[in-house]
């Protein structure tokens, strides 16, 4: 039996069960890409070169480019759904 | 409706739910495994889609989708952002957001309505 038909032939709780874990891993995987750019880019413009640990100010620069970032992708949706939805 | 929207279903989600165009529906009830094959039985083995492989298909959609929202936020946010980030988005950041979005759906357009025509239908270099 390959794949597909193993899947295919699972009772419904267990479809449920694959599926909802399929989402969360889909979920955590876009999360991750985007910490992973959104950290790249605040870093970029708000962490200075001297010292050995953030101060406040740079912490607060951090802070601020996270939320930022966080409305730049949600107008990003808003845009997309306006120009096709 | 393109594949990007966000469908009516969702709507009421946190703002903060990146994922918002997720396929709980899919994982509810038995009953809604997508909305026009997968209603007839007979039409989803006639189309030889079972209810995981359609699932699978918009799950794959989806990660399109979240895969391109990532690539131009991180897009806009470069081109729109400029300096230190203030403690809200102005009005004439948001356009710009708006404008990137526009922008890039056109690249996209020119870019490959250009190749097909530089190369046709056989796609010889």
């Amino acid at each position: 039996m390959d794949a597909a038909a193993a899947l295919q032939s699972l009772t419904p709780e267990q479809k449920q069960a694959v599926m909802a874990q399929a989402q969360q891993q889909a979920n955590q995987q876009i999360m991750s890409a985007m910490i992973e750019s959104m950290t790249a880019s605040c870093f970029d413009k708000c962490a200075g070169v001297s010292g050995d640990r953030l101060d406040s100010k740079e912490q607060g620069c951090l802070a601020n480019c996270q939320d930022r970032f966080l409305d730049v992708r949600k107008a990003v949706q808003d845009s997309l759904e306006k120009r096709q939805g | 409706m393109p594949f990007w929207s966000r469908g009516s279903a969702n709507k009421s989600q946190d703002s903060k739910d990146f994922t918002s165009e997720d396929l709980s529906s899919f994982v509810s009830s038995d009953s809604n495994f997508a909305s026009s094959v997968g209603d007839d039985p007979l039409m989803t083995s006639a189309a030889g889609l079972g209810d995981m492989q359609q699932f699978s298909l918009a799950l794959r959609q989806q990660m399109m989708v979240q895969t391109v929202i990532n690539t131009l936020t991180d897009k806009a946010f470069e081109k729109c952002i400029t300096g230190k980030p203030g403690d809200s988005l102005g009005g004439k950041e948001l356009a710009c957001v708006n404008a990137t979005v526009c922008k890039w759906l056109d690249t996209n357009e020119f870019m490959n309505g250009r190749m097909a025509r530089k190369f046709g239908g056989g796609g010889q270099m």
